[in-house]
């Protein structure tokens, strides 16, 4: 069901504005309409509302804050959400939201201001330290490499030695570096070299001093000298070692310390900060609404839309905080201001978690049908009419279980979960009547006992029954449509759509025309009376459509006769989901017989196999489906999106 | 060419004409979807639920097949 709303106007002298948006803030029930664009079309006595200059100074100086605080919780997040964090958080927002704005100001500022730097070296000191722990780690890969290739060079007076990487794919370019370095240095230079790793090959060049410069000329250009780190530049590669390992042993120690350090200011300040974050933001959204109320010279004019519901409580607050001060009026609205109005759900808990699959859509407009209840009813009758297996359903019911249990307080989860748990359900009941359970084992096992109810036998076996079937699923889309066009001319009416009520009629009652006309014929064996009735009631429908939607309106009703056909998939999926574990339930068997001892562990093991395919491809098919012939077929015919969702101006605690 | 053999050729092509069809349909729409979800990741669901909806032609003609196997004497 969707909510009754009411439009009211909150009116009162300027000087208790801020109170008052504060108390609505508070509050959160109201839902503010942006009056600042009605206003141009010319409401002689008001105006759009805007800060005082303090005021938006004030803001700006909060947003400022707001930066620095969530700059501060970035650095200091804990791992894990520390054990009733909600409880303290709430004290703690509760402890700064007294304070006024301008109080609020100096105070964050104050406490943040030693904090703030605090936090920024530590953290600063804390990335240079693992970037540095990271660089020398690769430093030490390659020095340990090279170190070996130095020792092999004896070192020479008046001669200087090079280390230089390449990609080991390129490792053949040595042969030609060889040739070069002997042209440039006459000869006066040796090369070796090693893999460090996959992809990289070390190599150390020793040559005369004196053709340093055309040496380096030439590598620069063609090979990646290793550079040290500055203080390690000038030292002989084992030196160089030996300090990379003292200050990898060394670094993370510091690290740890910083960390420490981190973790403690994390755990005295994390929660109150984040509390403090919250009020600030909530603060600066409380001054970010202003520019769409009105004013007049004395007065502000704020106008929303509430639950009609929580009129009385709200008058009530603001009766009893500011007195005769300020007024809350329920304004009269026509027709057409109705579509302004926001939605709100209520429905009960059996069909609640359905809402969830409006979210696919734009939410229905104020004042039509909630369609929540009818997908409550067909989604799972749909999904269990394909599904139809006890085992199957069985899974999915635990399925969804388990989603509802693993993800308690996720909201869009929980609900899927139970949607899950629902068409679980449905896929039982079905799986009863169709006397399947993981495809035709109870049939294999000789289970199933025929019994009679009403002329129908059950179980009633798919496969065998297949067209009956169908006839069965086209008759269940028939009705389904039919309803679809009932809610259709309520809605209508409800918008005082004449043309479009007329159109949904008219193809209501061809289609109701068509159904007892066909069993006045059939049924009641009178082929005159039969004919007679549908064709007079389908000119009076045909009428009807052509009045509501024209030449098109009539060529729409082939479209209607292609939806209805459409539902013909209820069959078919189902169908191919049961052969899909007959064929697995066969294969077992055919192999426990065929390949005596073995035959029973591989012919189990491929129906297993076989059947989590099924389950899965069946979980998923029917449920897209299922959902897809309500929100085409069944929503085309009294659909009407367009609603606003309803965001009341809330604070966040 | 007896019944049988045609029976058999008839539930083929419906298999393999709708099978051909809902790959040609997913490849399309794959494709596609997965260029929507690099540039918009929040349009995942609606994707995932617009490539499924071409396999009831498979299914479809998996029917039909069943249907020729099954009722034509």
């Amino acid at each position: 069901m969707l909510v009754s709303m009411a439009k009211v106007q909150v009116i009162g002298p300027k000087r208790y504005f801020y109170d008052v948006i504060g108390t609505l803030h508070q509050l959160g029930i109201l839902h503010i309409e942006d009056v600042s664009k009605k206003l141009a079309v010319g409401e002689q006595n008001l105006r759009r509302m805007s800060m005082d200059e303090k005021t938006a100074q004030l803001r700006s100086n909060l947003e400022n804050i707001l930066i620095r605080v969530n700059g501060i919780l970035t650095t200091i997040q804990p791992a894990q959400k520390p054990e009733g964090a909600d409880q303290v958080k709430d004290m703690y927002y509760h402890e700064y939201w007294r304070d006024d704005t301008e109080e609020l100001k100096n105070n964050v500022n104050q406490l943040i201001a030693e904090l703030d730097e605090k936090t920024r070296d530590l953290a600063n000191a804390r990335s240079n330290l693992e970037l540095e722990l990271n660089s020398l780690e690769r430093y030490q890969q390659i020095v340990q490499k090279i170190e070996p290739l130095a020792r092999q060079i004896v070192a020479l007076e008046g001669f200087e030695t090079v280390a230089f990487l390449l990609e080991s794919k390129y490792k053949s370019l040595l042969d030609l570096i060889n040739k070069e370095m002997s042209q440039l240095t006459h000869d006066q230079f040796e090369i070796v070299s090693t893999d460090v790793d996959d992809e990289t090959t070390a190599a150390l060049a020793i040559f005369n001093k004196r053709y340093s410069t055309q040496v380096h000329q030439f590598l620069a250009g063609n090979v990646n000298e290793v550079r040290l780190p500055p203080d390690l530049a000038h030292e002989p590669f084992d030196v160089a070692l030996a300090k990379i390992s003292e200050r990898r042993a060394e670094l993370p120690k510091t690290l740890a310390k910083i960390k420490d350090e981190l973790a403690e200011i994390s755990k005295e300040w994390y929660l109150k900060l984040s509390a403090i974050s919250e009020v600030l933001r909530d603060r600066t959204e409380e001054l970010g609404v202003v520019p769409q109320f009105a004013q007049t010279d004395f007065t502000f004019v704020i106008t929303g839309w509430l639950p009609v519901k929580q009129l009385k409580k709200t008058e009530k607050i603001l009766h009893d905080r500011y007195g005769e001060r300020i007024i809350i009026a329920q304004l009269p609205v026509d027709h057409h201001e109705l579509e302004e109005a926001p939605i709100v759900f209520e429905n009960p808990s059996w069909s609640k978690p359905f809402e969830v699959i409006l979210k696919i859509l734009q939410p229905p407009r104020y004042g039509t049908v909630d369609p929540t209840p009818f997908l409550a009813i067909f989604i799972p009758a749909f999904f269990g009419l394909i599904v139809g297996d006890v085992g199957y359903g069985l899974l999915i019911f635990f399925a969804g279980l388990f989603a509802r249990m693993k993800f308690k307080g996720k909201q869009t989860i929980e609900a899927v979960g139970s949607i899950f748990m629902a068409l679980g359900i449905s896929a039982m009941v079905f799986g009863f009547l169709f006397g399947e359970a993981f495809g035709n084992i109870p049939k294999e096992l000789g289970l199933l006992k025929h019994i009679e109810i009403g002329g129908v036998g059950i179980p009633f076996e798919r496969v065998e029954g297949m067209m009956t079937l169908l006839y069965i699923t086209i008759g269940l889309g028939l009705a389904h449509i039919m309803l679809g066009l009932i809610l259709g001319v309520v809605n209508s009416m409800r918008e005082k759509a004449t043309k479009h009520a007329s159109e949904r009629a008219g193809q209501f009652l061809l289609l109701f025309a068509t159904v007892v006309g066909l069993f006045i014929w059939l049924v009641l064996k009178s082929q005159f009376v039969g004919i007679g009735f549908a064709t007079a009631v389908g000119i009076i429908s045909v009428a009807l459509i052509f009045y509501g939607a024209g030449f098109l309106g009539i060529m729409e009703i082939f479209g209607l006769v292609g939806n209805i056909f459409s539902y013909a998939r209820i069959m078919a999926l189902g169908l191919a989901g049961v052969i899909l574990a007959e064929v697995a339930n066969e294969l077992a068997i055919d192999l426990k017989t065929s390949m005596p001892g073995i035959g029973i562990v591989v012919g189990g093991l491929i129906a297993l196999l076989l059947h989590v395919i099924n389950l899965v491809v069946g979980a998923f098919s029917p449920t897209i489906h299922s959902i897809r012939l309500n929100v085409l077929e069944f929503f085309n015919r009294f659909y009407e999106p367009g609603g606003k969702e309803y965001k009341p101006f809330k604070a966040r605690r | 060419m007896e019944l049988a053999a045609w029976k058999a050729i008839s539930a083929s092509a419906a298999i393999f004409m709708s099978a051909l069809a809902t790959s040609f349909a997913q490849a399309r729409i794959g494709a596609a979807g997965a260029g929507a979800i690099a540039e918009k990741p929040e349009v995942a669901g609606m994707i995932i639920a617009l490539e499924a909806l071409p396999e009831l032609m498979v299914v479809l003609g998996f029917v039909i097949a069943a249907m020729i196997l099954t009722t034509l004497k």
